[in-house]
């Protein structure tokens, strides 16, 4: 495989490993070194990837591999960068868009205060679109354990939803 | 999409139960219409899911660091690859080249290591003496003719050896 198959058939997964890693660990530039070294191990493997039934599941798996080594290492750099990464999309008036800031914030914070395991299952099923096989196959989960983080996950975030909408936050969004 | 038919579908999503055609057809309603009023937290939370998917993305800065490396990384692969075969060329090159010089040497040996001088160049012993005799004599007077130059610069030693002595 030359660079640029490389670059057709490989690199589009990029954003989906990166938000992976960002999952893990929560700072911009340690997530995109993971995802360059997951590039680089592909690399390395390009004449064996399609021996994989799906190389963007090997890619994920090696993210969520080098993510977990990073915080093992102790080298990690965990910052609170992230909060303000999120960028309006509804709002109108400034105010709004304040709200609307304030309540995205508000909801990356809810899923950060879930276990890792769920975090992980609803950001694959939720924001990437993922089938329960994909998921079970990429965390290295049962099938059955897929399911019932999924469901505690939203069950969590459907509480904790709730409770906000009832404190008012979130009406004008 | 009629709202009833959404609400089911809401109620699915939250009991773990939609498919993933089904949470498609969530994310692009609350992403598009505008969500009633008992549906705020699920437009809340889908518009959160959109904008985290449409907004932690990596640039083109990051493709050209990744092509850098790895072009870097080819180089230098491709240098490690052709070394052997250079290595490999050196040592055929010197082995060639030591077997030409060496195969020369045994052919003609006497071509160099011996000295011309050595060979006899006359065939006449006589004529030989005789001129030999006559470059010798040559030289002889050569020599004399430089022994007359030091006779003038011992007359102008002793010139300056009488001036030293007559001042006082």
């Amino acid at each position: 495989m030359v660079l640029e198959e490389f670059k057709t058939r490989v690199l589009p997964v990029k954003n989906k490993l990166y938000r992976f890693a960002l999952r893990f660990l929560n700072n911009e530039d340690e997530a995109q070194d993971v995802v360059q070294e997951v590039f680089i191990r592909a690399w390395d493997r390009r004449e064996e990837l399609h021996l994989y039934r799906s190389v963007e599941a090997w890619c994920m798996q090696v993210t969520r591999n080098l993510s977990l080594n990073r915080l093992k290492s102790g080298h990690y750099r965990n910052t609170q960068e992230l909060a303000a990464g999120h960028e309006v999309q509804h709002a109108q008036s400034p105010y709004e868009q304040t709200e609307t800031q304030d309540v995205l914030q508000m909801i990356d914070q809810l899923l950060q205060r879930l276990p890792q395991a769920q975090q992980q299952v609803l950001q694959l099923r939720d924001m990437e679109g993922y089938a329960y096989q994909e998921i079970s196959e990429t965390l290295e989960m049962p099938l059955a354990q897929v399911k019932v983080n999924l469901f505690r996950a939203r069950k969590t975030l459907r509480e904790q939803l709730t409770k906000m909408n009832a404190y008012g936050i979130g009406q004008n969004s | 999409m009629e709202s009833v038919k959404i609400r089911e579908l809401v109620e699915k999503y939250w009991e773990g139960d939609t498919t993933l055609e089904e949470e498609e057809q969530l994310r692009v309603y609350f992403n598009k219409e505008e969500a009633p009023a008992d549906l705020k937290k699920e437009a809340v939370l889908f518009r959160y899911y959109q904008s985290h998917t449409q907004f932690r993305t990596l640039d083109e800065r990051f493709d050209n660091t990744l092509t850098q490396r790895i072009e870097r990384k080819e180089a230098k692969q491709r240098w490690l690859t052709f070394q052997p075969v250079l290595r490999i060329a050196a040592a055929i090159v010197l082995v060639v080249l030591a077997t030409v010089l060496f195969k020369a040497e045994w052919n003609n040996p006497a071509t160099e290591t011996s000295p011309v001088a050595v060979e006899d160049t006359y065939e006449d012993p006589r004529l030989a003496y005789e001129q030999t005799k006559e470059a010798l004599l040559l030289v002889s007077s050569l020599m004399n003719e430089g022994t007359q130059h030091m006779v003038n610069l011992e007359n102008f030693r002793e010139a300056q050896e009488t001036v030293k002595t007559q001042i006082p």
